[in-house]
This record gives structure tokens, C-alpha cells and sequence, in this order.
């Protein structure tokens, strides 16, 4: 009880540090997407002519924010745990509360964001389907998911500084190993090299894009096997998180 | 007697000095791969023992390097001892730095509610306890800028009142009571002597010989990180000083 109350506030504190000497301030939360948006529409859409994708945009938007929420929280998890070293090296804190934090305002920041995101979504001419409503489970995994990853990478930062570098690059790797800006297949054609697609049948992120892109682009919802994988690769990272904080939690201390 | 309500059981504290520090993944394998990853062990505790009453000021005193400090934040649980045990009932609060987890973008008013839930308060025992924090610091209007914009000594008194304010059962102090200018300094002596007839109990660690005979009951010296001599203030600063001194060698 008494953690969830240092959460909350951990969480408030981030938000408000966030954008406190921006001029536009939280506006940014909902400007970032939006240009990022623009700029991959532009890029992409004439690039690699996707002609036979309907409504490009809302093609790329309908994953771009979990996509935003699920990296950022990654790469900022990262370094967690290591910034607040001061602090744990004078008063006992319990350490997972770092990442989590990180996580939980990344969520707050993704749901506001989402408001005027589906304003857009209708603007560009996407139809609210009852699918939607599958939206709020996609989350939840994701978010169980991200806290997973964020955990065990801030830990392994502490005792290897590497690993900061490690995220951020493979991020920005993982987001072209995605299909964020491409589509799995075109009218039934396989999308892609064949390297690209041995690589992507590993990749778990295939299983998060579909939860949130066939139920926003499609207006369906993912069969029960793919969601499943995608839920069980939650639980499994948060499995690893919390197994790697109860194994490193007491080595931590020293190299902070 | 009164109950213990700190017990330290034959605590010993050993950290790794590695010869060269592994932070990176590359030098981890290399060193791997070399079979060479030196290091030392070096105790800077090892078999301390002592308790600490209810209501029970007890100095730790000693030379730079003897263990104080380590033996201080093994009593705020930062540290886990390697060997032995230390039990706690009851609340501790570290005195040891102050303001540790402010952060300097948030305004007085905001850092005493974040520093009180890093502390383990609730929310209705910070709500009850802001105006006394905000009045004890006697930051006035100051409260509600960010604590970026203080000066040094705005932020320790901050730090100082939102610690005594948590109501502890145990008191961690090192090297403290000078916060602040003369009157604040006065004002938290005098705090501290209320906490003393309250019953808290305190650990002062300090270099100040005055402090210890003034305000202990019982002094522990600590040499090379064991106990050299447990017993009264007079005798343990005695010791202390023949030690420096070089005319009395504890047999460890």
C-alpha cells in the first residue's frame, strides 16, 4: 500500500519534471506522435509505394503510440535505477520502484495521448468498430510487457553501463524488425525479403502489433493463439524482471 | 533494563575491492576469457555487536575509516551485513544525508511529500505533518519554489525537518546537528533533547567529543571496523584520544 503511494508519486513527479521548462509543455505529449506520424507517412507512403494499403496513415498510426510507449519506456527503465544510485545508497527504497515508475507515467502519458490521437483516427477516416473495445486488454499486456523489459534491462544497467547503449540502439533496430511502417503481407503475398521474414517469425513484437492493429485498422480482433503468445511473452518478461531483481537486488548496491 | 529495540548480532560487512573496476560488458568478458579477476577483501565491519535500548542515545566514535559510516546505513537497511544480523522494531530514520531524494525541479511543498513517501509515510500522516515540517524549516514563502533556487543551507533545513518529522523510533544521526546557522542549530538540539525524553532512541555518530558526553549514555569505539570499547562517554572518549595519540592500542 504505502509503495503504491511512492509510486503515485514518483510517477507525478516525473510527469510534472517532464515538461516543466518546455514552453509548450504537455502539448508535447501529443505533438511527438503526431509529427513522428507525418514524418514516416511522408518517408514511407512514397518510398515504398504501399499503394494497395488503404488509408496509409491510420495504417501507421494505429501502432505508432504503443509502439512510442513501449520504447520509450524501455530505453528510459534503462537508466533508472542507476540515476536514483544516490538516492538508494542513503535511504532504503526498494529499487523495482524505479522502473515502474518510469513504465506507469509512460502509460499516463500514452492513455492522454490517445484522446486526441482517435480524433485524429477519425479525422483520417478510420471507423470505430465495436473491435475497439478489445483496445484496453492490448494495453494491459503491453503494459505488463514493458514493465518486464524495462525491470530486467535497468537492472542489468546497473552492473553493466553497456546496456544503455545496447537499448537504445536496438530500438531503434527493432523498429524496422516491426511491422510498424510495412504490413505483414500484401493481398496474401508474403511483405518482405526472406531474411526479414525468418527474423520476424521470432519476433513477439508481430504478436503486440497485431493487438493493436487489427482491432483500430481492421476493425477485428487477434485469434486467441496469436493474442496468447503475445500474453504469455508478457508474463514471461515480467517473470524474468522480477527473477532478475531478486537475484542481482542485493549485488546492486556496490556498483552504483 | 529497557527492550532493545536495535540489536546488533556479531554484524560484519565485507566489500570487493576489485583492482580494476568491471563496469562494462567488454571488460567482463575479457576478464572472463583471462581468468584474472582480482580483487580484495576488505571487512569494514566485522564482529559488532551491541543494543540499543528504548530511549537509548548511544555515540559511535572512532577515526576516519573505522566503519561509522558503513555501520550507519546497515542500521537504515541500505546495506545487507555479510555475516551476522541486525534487528530493527520500530521505525528508522536516517539522518545520515540529508534531502537524499529531492528532486531539485520540484517546489519545498512538493519534495516534503515525495521524500515523505520514500521514507514509507502514508499520505494522511505526511497531510498532518506538512505545516509543522513547513514551519520547523522556516522556509516561508520559499516553500513553493524549487528547490533548484535554494541555498544550501535553505535545502539542509528542509532536509533536517521533514527527517525529524517522521516520527522515528530510531534516529540515525551523522555529523548533523551543525545544520543551519546558529538559531537553527540551537532549534534542532533542542529537538533532538525532545526526542530524547520522548524515548527515541538515537545513534550519533560525530567527531564532536563535547556532543558524545553531553548527549550519550553509553559510547562505542570503533577501530578498523571492531568494536575497540563499549561503556561510558567519559571512558570511550579517554580511549579515543589515547588512541589517537598512540598511547593505548586496543587488543583486537
Amino acid at each position: 500500500m504505502k509503495r503504491l503511494y511512492l509510486l503515485q508519486h514518483l510517477v507525478a513527479r516525473d510527469l510534472k519534471v517532464r515538461y516543466k521548462n518546455s514552453m509548450l509543455g504537455f502539448v508535447w505529449t501529443l505533438l511527438n506522435p503526431l509529427l513522428m506520424l507525418v514524418v514516416l507517412t511522408m518517408v514511407f507512403s512514397h518510398l515504398f509505394k504501399f499503394e494497395s494499403i488503404v488509408n496509409y496513415p491510420v495504417f501507421v498510426l494505429s501502432v505508432l503510440l504503443p509502439w512510442n510507449f513501449f520504447s520509450q519506456g524501455v530505453v528510459q527503465s534503462t537508466n533508472s535505477v542507476v540515476s536514483s544510485g544516490g538516492l538508494i545508497r542513503k535511504i532504503y527504497v526498494p529499487k523495482t520502484i524505479f522502473p515502474a515508475a518510469v513504465v506507469t507515467s509512460g502509460l499516463v502519458n500514452f492513455l492522454f495521448a490517445l484522446v486526441p490521437m482517435s480524433v485524429l483516427f477519425l479525422l483520417l477516416g478510420g471507423r470505430a468498430t465495436p473491435a475497439l473495445l478489445f483496445l484496453p486488454v492490448s494495453i494491459t499486456v503491453l503494459f505488463v510487457f514493458t514493465l518486464g523489459i524495462g525491470m530486467t534491462v535497468s537492472a542489468f544497467n546497473v552492473l553493466f553501463r553497456d546496456t544503455q547503449h545496447i537499448t537504445e540502439v536496438g530500438m531503434s533496430m527493432l523498429f524496422y524488425l516491426t511491422p510498424i511502417v510495412y504490413p505483414l503481407s500484401i493481398n496474401g503475398k508474403a511483405f518482405g525479403p526472406e531474411g526479414l521474414r525468418s527474423i520476424l517469425r521470432f519476433n513477439p513484437m508481430v504478436y503486440m502489433v497485431e493487438s493493436f492493429r487489427l482491432p483500430i485498422y481492421e476493425g477485428t480482433i487477434p485469434s486467441p493463439t496469436h493474442f496468447g503468445i503475445f500474453l504469455s511473452c508478457a508474463i514471461l518478461s515480467l517473470a524474468a524482471g522480477l527473477a532478475v531483481f531478486r537475484s542481482l537486488d542485493e549485488k546492486m548496491i556496490y556498483r552504483l | 533494563m529497557t527492550d532493545s529495540i536495535l540489536v546488533s548480532d556479531s554484524v560484519g560487512m565485507r566489500f570487493r575491492i576489485y583492482h580494476e573496476k568491471i563496469m562494462t560488458l567488454k571488460e567482463a568478458v575479457v576478464r572472463l576469457f583471462k581468468r584474472k579477476i582480482s580483487y580484495e577483501d576488505f571487512w569494514a565491519l566485522r564482529g559488532v555487536s551491541f543494543s540499543l535500548g528504548r530511549g537509548e542515545t548511544v555515540g559511535v566514535i572512532g577515526r576516519n575509516g573505522s566503519g561509522k559510516s558503513t555501520l550507519l546505513r546497515i542500521c537504515a537497511g541500505v546495506f545487507r551485513p555479510t555475516e551476522g544480523n541486525l534487528r530493527t522494531t520500530g521505525k528508522v530514520s536516517p539522518l545520515i544525508e540529508l534531502g537524499a531524494g529531492f528532486d531539485p525541479e520540484l517546489t519545498g511543498i512538493e519534495n516534503i511529500f515525495l521524500q515523505g513517501a520514500l521514507m514509507g509515510l502514508s499520505r494522511k500522516e505526511m497531510k498532518a505533518k506538512c505545516g509543522s515540517i513547513v514551519e520547523f524549516s522556516e522556509l516561508g514563502s520559499f516553500i513553493d519554489t524549487p528547490v533548484k533556487n535554494y541555498s544550501s543551507g535553505m535545502y539542509v533545513r528542509l532536509g533536517f525537518s521533514i527527517a525529524v518529522h517522521v516520527d522515528p523510533d530510531v534516529l540515525l544521526t551523522d555529523e548533523i546537528i551543525a545544520v543551519g546557522d546558529e538559531a537553527f542549530q540551537k532549534k534542532c538540539r533542542e529537538k533532538i533533547d525532545a526526542f530524547r525524553k520522548n524515548g527515541v532512541s538515537i545513534i550519533l555518530v560525530t567527531h564532536s567529543m563535547d556532543l558524545v558526553k553531553a548527549m550519550c549514555q553509553r559510547a562505542i569505539l570503533l577501530e578498523c571496523g571492531r568494536v575497540a570499547f563499549e561503556g561510558p562517554p567519559e571512558s570511550a572518549v579517554e580511549k579515543y584520544l589515547a588512541l589517537l595519540a598512540g598511547q593505548w592500542k586496543p587488543g583486537l
